[in-house]
């Protein structure tokens, strides 16, 4: 990540500032950098699973912190940004003017004075794309080469080698339009340091906006108390105290206080030595970028529940999602009609011809209304089960996730739902799919209602043989219409015989038909019984697929973010 | 002090109400309702309100009812500009406390001349809000007690209040600030050369100007060789529209005994003189302080009412957001019924048993005529029926059921997206976002009296054609439920029509009844169920209108009474 710059003599690694004044990398800064790549790809992942399920405003922070830190480390890591931030009137200018030794920055009475950001560059090299990123105006940069400065005999000015300061804008006063671009540079700078006065150490504007939300940010935050000629040397002991009871109760755990005055040259080497030190570190550039993604990370608390999530929809959870979609697909009621249609198919085998006849010959209201053909129409209809009723399914799935989601973060619980309900749509098309794959078997026409029907038409035969030997016994024998061709006919004593042959047969017919009806009833019962079976798996199998499956999968989407969240947080507490 | 003849002809002739009146009255207006749904500038609108009450109250009430009371003269300005340490110079002693600690003013002072202390020490009569002790007092008193000292030095009928600053980071300073402001006969505002751009002290300024006060600005610390910053702040000045206030300089000087040498304050002193001591200077100050304040209310109150017409506005909207969610939510149940997607599953099953199984043509009995129509063969197949009409009744009651879940999800989701609407919803929008718990019950009510209500349509008006009823009686309990799957458009959904049945019950409806007389029962049956679920959704949809009034929104007429007050002020004055 960090440039090489040739000439390198670093010799130990706590080499002190005045030492050398070429750019040396710092060992500690490869590891420090992988460490924070690691964090940022934790957090990459992050945003990857929680976009569109975590709160946006997070995600879209995330983003942005990732996009920054990225375009910070791949730009000069040799440079270090340090801003030079306050209100008006304060001193940044004049503090921005002492570290550099020159009158770059304009400064005077009149308020506002610096309207637009001013920035001076120790070191050249790479610091052009860095400014470009900063979007520092053109005419507002300066380079310092260090060797001018050691050529006027200014030893540590040679320690100041990679230091980019920034003198910013005002964040108080009435030309508001300033406040943005203040906003922006306190956002990327490396190093922050606010410079406060007596007068203003305790404004509102400051405290509340920047000071604040940044408390976390010690590391590589530095409050300087200007102008302390205004005071006097008893009095800057009290101010700092103070100052120093306001930061902490804002939360700042360590806040680096420094005194200056830009008038009477008071504390400005001290000054400048800190930042020499921050320069020659290189650690601020890595360092900030940690302190913004603790700072975001522990807001992932709130998307982090305490308790471990469920992997899946518990046993009993699934079978009441089964009974409610065997409820949505109506299967106890397509199963009955189906029995029903059976009965009604086999009775046309089964049943004893004669009875049906009968029937068909009392007096039909369809066909004195002209609609016979509704009677087909009728029977029909009964092949086909159809879909579930969506709004059942709809209910149905209301509640499945409720056990499951109940431990989850408010924003986890609605994705969780979400995914339950993602193939609403499509379920009651794919129930009845599975409810139709299992008709068919069960239109077949088994060979024993054939066997039957020759039977019941067999005994027909012989009833209708019987029935026309009485007749002719009748005819031949009994009112002799003429000589009988064969003994058969012409023997009256036959009659009472055949009479009880017929009699036999029509009673065998009924017996069939009451049997056949019996073993119909009980073979119907046992069908419907097996095809409800058979539906049952169809709706099991796709409450898996449909439901059970996606919520399933959430939760394991919301696992991997928690593992992650809980091993960001865990890097934040290290 | 305006002519006390001139005014009250004025008051004759005009207005039945009196100033005092007309401003209790506006009072009233202003205090009867809260700013409760969230929307953009809701908070400006909030703080506009309780400036206005506070003005009322802590200024121009007592101003109006007491026109001889003592002069407030409030001392505001930033943090570390020299407040304290002035009001000491003025004062001739160490009346407040001062030094480099910002803020340093935690607790209000007021300095007054003894013969006043009793009136200030009143807390009746200005700034009600605030309890009073009388000074020297000890450190620890809170910010919202005043502390009355009283010194020699002043002019009688004159009082300096020592306020906290404006822009330190205790923001509860802040409100006691403005609050004294608003109070305040005469504003000093001081600031410094340091921080004279800053934008609070501008804000402050601006605050000034627009409640019409009279105004002493005072630039302090002004460093050696200042003068441009002086010219500058001037320009500034006249650029923002306060050229008329009093100007003052006070160098940068060695403050000893937390006072300046007398004579930096030597203008100020001289200016607050004139102003107490000359009765016509006295009289101009209150005259064009009140005139000033009632100027703005001119403005102040109708951009109020405007703000209560936008809350007005936003509960319409969001009470749209309901309406039209059930009313989405019944159009779709109104296609569902029509378009045969309630026939799937239990239904149709059901329906193909009782209509298969011949059950449906043994409801149809022959031979009988019309006396054996009241339902003699009942019991011949109920098994088939009674399921049939539970499955109707069921997929019926799902149906409603899912759509009154959707539409309040709906309504959720309409309210979440609106920062008013997600306000409302806050630690309610876990039992909101369903059904109401009572829905099922009433549901099922509903759905079997629909029921009742067919099978007395088929009682009643359906009277058989007469070519068929010679020989053709029914059971009107099963002929209602043909009535019903033919109402929820049998043979319209493309399932059916696989299935190889065309509209069987309209036609055999059409066969029994005739055209003519089916579609009037048609028509009544859905209207009736189009009715009751009307009804159902509206009682769902109450739920948030309870919410959306239970937050106390202003109604219409508000804004009609702050308008009206606003004019009878006016003729009041």
């Amino acid at each position: 990540m960090t440039t090489t710059t040739p000439g390198v003599s670093g010799t130990s690694e706590e080499t002190s500032p005045q030492q050398t004044a070429a750019p040396r990398r710092d060992p500690a800064a490869p590891s420090e950098v992988s460490g924070l790549t690691h964090r940022l790809a934790t957090l990459d992942r992050l945003v990857e699973l929680g976009e569109g399920r975590v709160d946006q405003d997070l995600m879209d922070d995330a983003a942005a912190l990732l996009a920054r830190a990225g375009d910070r480390l791949r730009l000069s890591g040799d440079h270090t940004i340090v801003a030079l931030a306050g209100g008006t009137g304060s001193g940044k200018s004049s503090l921005f003017n002492a570290v550099c030794g020159l009158e770059l920055s304009p400064t005077g009475l009149r308020r506002p004075m610096t309207s637009s950001a001013h920035a001076c560059v120790w070191g050249l090299d790479g610091a052009g794309p860095l400014l470009d990123w900063l979007e520092v105006d053109k005419r507002h940069r300066y380079a310092r080469a260090s060797a001018l400065d050691q050529a006027s005999g200014e030893e540590q000015a040679g320690s100041l080698q990679g230091l980019i300061l920034l003198d910013l804008p005002d964040h108080d006063s009435i030309r508001s339009e300033q406040v943005a671009e203040v906003d922006r540079y306190v956002g990327v700078a490396d190093l922050l340091i606010w410079v406060l006065d007596p007068q203003k150490y305790a404004d509102f504007a400051v405290h509340r906006r920047y000071l604040e939300p940044l408390a976390g940010h010690d590391g590589v935050s530095l409050i300087v108390l200007n102008q302390i000629d205004r005071l006097a040397p008893e009095e800057i002991d009290e101010c700092v105290k103070d100052l120093r009871r306001l930061l902490e109760a804002e939360g700042s755990r360590t806040p680096h206080i420094l005194t200056t005055s830009a008038k009477s040259g008071a504390g400005i080497e001290d000054f400048r030595d800190v930042i020499a030190d921050t320069v020659a570190a290189r650690r601020a550039r890595t360092q900030r970028l940690v302190a913004d993604l603790d700072r975001l990370i522990q807001r992932f608390e709130d998307a982090f529940g305490a308790v471990e999530p469920p992997a899946t929809i518990d046993g009993k959870g699934a079978a009441a999602l089964v009974e409610a979609l065997v409820d949505a697909a109506g299967i106890p009621a397509v199963a009955e009609a189906m029995e029903s249609a059976y009965a009604l198919r086999a009775t046309d085998y089964v049943g004893w011809p004669l009875t049906r006849l009968a029937t068909r010959l009392r007096s039909d209201p369809l066909r004195r209304m002209r609609l016979v053909e509704l009677r087909d129409e009728l029977r029909a209809a009964f092949t086909t089960p159809v879909n579930a009723q969506q709004a059942h399914v709809d209910n149905a799935l209301q509640d499945v996730t409720e056990d499951v989601v109940r431990d989850l973060p408010p924003s986890w619980r609605r994705s969780v739902r979400e995914a339950g309900r993602s193939n609403a749509e499509a379920l009651p098309e794919t129930l009845g799919a599975s409810l139709r794959a299992v008709v068919p078997s069960f239109n077949q026409v088994p060979g024993w209602w054939w066997a039957v029907r020759i039977w019941q038409y067999l005994l027909l035969v012989v009833a209708a043989v019987s029935v026309v030997w009485l007749v002719g016994i009748a005819a031949f024998a009994g009112l002799k219409v003429a000589h009988a061709p064969t003994r058969l006919l012409g023997e009256a004593g036959l009659a009472p015989y055949v009479a009880l042959v017929l009699v036999c047969v029509l009673g065998l017919g009924l017996l069939t038909a009451l049997v056949a009806r019996n073993l119909v009833a009980l073979t119907a019962a046992k069908h419907s019984e097996r095809m409800e079976q058979q539906m049952r798996e169809g709706v099991t199998a796709a409450a898996r697929e449909l439901v059970i499956t996606p919520v399933e999968e959430e939760l394991a989407v919301y696992a991997r973010f928690r593992d992650e969240a809980g091993h960001a947080i865990r890097d934040v507490a290290r | 002090m305006t002519p006390p003849a001139d005014q009250s002809a004025i008051k004759r002739a005009a207005t039945p109400l009196p100033l005092d009146e007309a401003l209790v009255d506006l009072r009233d207006q202003i205090a009867s309702f809260r700013f409760v749904l969230d929307a953009p500038g809701v908070d400006e609108a909030r703080a506009m309100q309780q400036d206005l009450l506070n003005q009322l109250d802590d200024y121009l009430l007592p101003r109006v009812r007491r026109k001889d009371a003592p002069l407030l003269v409030v001392l505001s300005g930033s943090t570390g500009a020299g407040k304290s340490t002035l009001v000491n110079t003025l004062v001739g002693e160490r009346v407040s406390a001062t030094g480099v600690l910002r803020p340093t003013t935690s607790s209000p002072i007021l300095v007054c001349h003894p013969d006043d202390a009793d009136w200030w020490l009143d807390e009746r009569y200005v700034l009600p809000g605030f309890g009073r002790v009388p000074g020297p007092a000890p450190d620890a008193v809170v910010g919202d007690q005043l502390v009355i000292m009283k010194s020699d030095v002043l002019p009688k009928g004159l009082a300096l209040l020592d306020s906290p600053d404006v822009d330190s980071v205790f923001e509860e300073h802040h409100d006691f600030a403005a609050q004294f402001l608003a109070a305040a006969d005469v504003w000093i505002c001081v600031t410094t050369a340091a921080r004279y751009a800053d934008a609070l002290v501008w804000r402050l300024l601006h605050r000034a100007r627009d409640h019409g006060a009279t105004l002493g600005v005072v630039l302090s610390r002004v460093p050696e060789g200042g003068e441009e910053v002086v010219g500058h702040f001037t320009e500034m000045l006249k650029d923002h529209g306060l050229e008329q206030a009093a100007q003052f300089v006070i160098p940068e000087t060695t403050v000893s005994g937390g006072m300046l040498p007398s004579e930096a304050a030597d203008e100020v002193q001289m200016w607050l003189g004139g102003i107490s001591e000359d009765e016509d200077g006295r009289a101009e100050v209150i005259r064009s302080t009140l005139g000033g304040v009632l100027d703005t209310f001119r403005t102040r109150v109708p951009e109020l009412a405007a703000k209560v017409e936008e809350q007005v506005a936003l509960r319409t909207l969001l009470r749209e957001d309901v309406e039209g969610a059930y009313a989405t939510g019944l159009a779709e149940l109104d296609e569902a019924t029509r378009n045969g997607s309630l026939l799937r599953g239990e239904v149709l099953a059901r329906w193909q048993d009782f209509a298969g199984t011949g059950d449906l043509e043994r409801a149809l009995h022959a031979g009988r005529g019309q006396t054996g129509h009241r339902g003699s063969r009942r019991n011949r197949a109920p098994a088939r029926v009674r399921a049939l009409k539970a499955a109707l009744r069921s997929a019926l009651e799902s149906l409603i059921v899912a759509g009154a879940e959707r539409a309040a999800d709906e309504v959720v989701s309409r309210w979440r997206s609106r920062p008013a609407g997600a306000m409302l919803l806050e630690g309610r929008d876990e039992t909101l976002d369903r059904a109401s718990a009572e829905l099922p019950r009433r549901v099922t009510r509903a759905v079997s009296a629909w029921q009742d209500h067919i099978a007395d349509l088929i009682r009643t008006e359906g009277v058989t054609k007469r070519s068929v009823a010679k020989f053709v009686s029914y059971d009107d309990e099963a002929l209602a439920l043909v009535l019903m799957v033919g109402l929820f458009g049998f043979g319209t959904s493309d399932i059916a029509v696989e299935g190889g049945t065309s509209a069987v019950p309209q036609r055999l409806l059409k066969a029994l009844f005739g055209a003519e007389s089916l579609r009037s029962m048609s028509a009544k049956a859905r209207a009736d169920l189009r009715g009751r679920v009307g009804m159902l959704f509206d009682e769902e949809a109450i739920r948030f209108g309870q919410v959306l009034d239970g937050a106390g929104v202003a109604d219409e007429t508000t804004p009609v009474q702050l308008y009206q007050a606003t004019y009878n002020l006016e003729v009041a004055r």
